[in-house]
């Protein structure tokens, strides 16, 4: 793992690990973050079935699959978000939202997606 | 020297329009930010009916602009925010009906142009529009495989009609649609135009931004 990469999983962990900045930001706004950003590729039903989707090479995330999304760390989902799916060895095609999203907003959306997938923290 | 006759360009434009300018864009507010740049909310870009319009000047092509106002198309295949009109088929795939779509107004030659002259004296840059951003040295082969292929775009944007994702505004008319300078600038720091927006800022260097714009242009031309 690159130095770059540890200091932001440590900065994820720092983040996911302290619940008063996950509750603060609130299902609602990380859902709305969700329908503003995620959803044209993962589906307003978080499905993995956006509208972005069809003829795509990569099909994206089933973020309502338990099993699948269960395998996948917190500190991993961050960094997907945070940087991109190159980072997490995942397609190009997931881009890097850390121009575009605050360190607790994407902290907001992995707690988010842990109440989607209905697969517990990691 | 060049920064005065710039400045005089700019004055001049403001001077020379119509004076029913102010009047016709009137009409735009209610769905288009015209004044200032748009703050950086995500809800705004949920909530906005139309694309900010206050460097429009900056963006538009003025010929294209006469043109689409009197036969208006949607540049957006799945609206200005997609989340108001995707729907689930019984496969739960989301699809957008452009037939849902909210059809623009048109307008005759003469409200057209008067429109278009009003839209182009806009020139609020919000930071991030940089005179000079395309070189004209890109190359369009290699734009089309960063484009469809190394980074992304193809994803949320069409290069032809049905081909590409549906969420960003299609980019097969945007050679005659935008500016060059302006394609090139949004691409490389389209957070620093428009903060919030859909579009992240991509690692790029300065070879993809010039090839990527140099393929866009392309695509209007019919020679990509």
């Amino acid at each position: 793992m690159k130095w770059a990469d540890a200091i932001t999983a440590g900065l994820a962990f720092m983040f996911l690990s302290t619940p008063a900045v996950a509750e603060g930001f609130g299902t609602q706004g990380a859902a709305q973050l969700y329908d503003t950003y995620c959803a044209q590729c993962h589906g307003m039903d978080r499905n993995g079935k956006g509208i972005n989707t069809v003829g795509l090479s990569v099909q994206p995330r089933d973020h309502t699959d338990a099993k699948a999304m269960g395998d996948v760390p917190d500190d991993q989902m961050f960094l997907a978000i945070q940087k991109g799916g190159l980072a997490v060895n995942k397609s190009i095609l997931m881009p890097a939202w850390e121009s575009v999203l605050t360190t607790e907003e994407i902290a907001g959306l992995v707690t988010y997606l842990r109440e989607v997938c209905d697969c517990g923290n990691k | 020297m060049k920064k005065i006759l710039l400045s005089l360009a700019v004055t001049t434009a403001a001077f020379a329009a119509p004076a029913t300018s102010a009047a016709d864009l009137d009409q735009c507010s209610s769905c288009h930010t015209l004044e200032a740049p748009a703050e950086g909310r995500n809800d705004h870009f949920q909530q906005r009916k139309g694309p900010d319009l206050s460097y429009a000047g900056l963006k538009f092509n003025q010929p294209w602009l006469v043109e689409w106002l009197q036969n208006p198309t949607a540049i957006r295949p799945s609206g200005i925010y997609y989340g108001h009109y995707a729907k689930a088929d019984a496969s739960g795939q989301d699809k957008v009906d452009a037939a849902d779509l909210p059809k623009h107004p048109s307008f005759d030659a003469s409200e057209a142009e008067d429109l278009a002259d009003a839209l182009m004296a806009l020139k609020a840059n919000p930071g991030g529009i940089e005179e000079g951003a395309f070189s004209g040295k890109g190359r369009g082969r290699f734009g089309k495989l960063a484009f469809t292929k190394l980074r992304g775009c193809k994803g949320c944007h069409e290069h032809a009609p049905g081909e590409g994702g549906v969420s960003g505004p299609e980019l097969y008319t945007a050679g005659k649609r935008l500016q060059p300078d302006f394609i090139a600038s949004f691409t490389a720091h389209p957070q620093a135009i428009e903060p919030r927006t859909w579009m992240p800022t991509l690692s790029m260097n300065a070879k993809d931004i010039q090839n990527i714009t140099a393929f866009v242009l392309s695509l209007s031309k019919g020679d990509e």
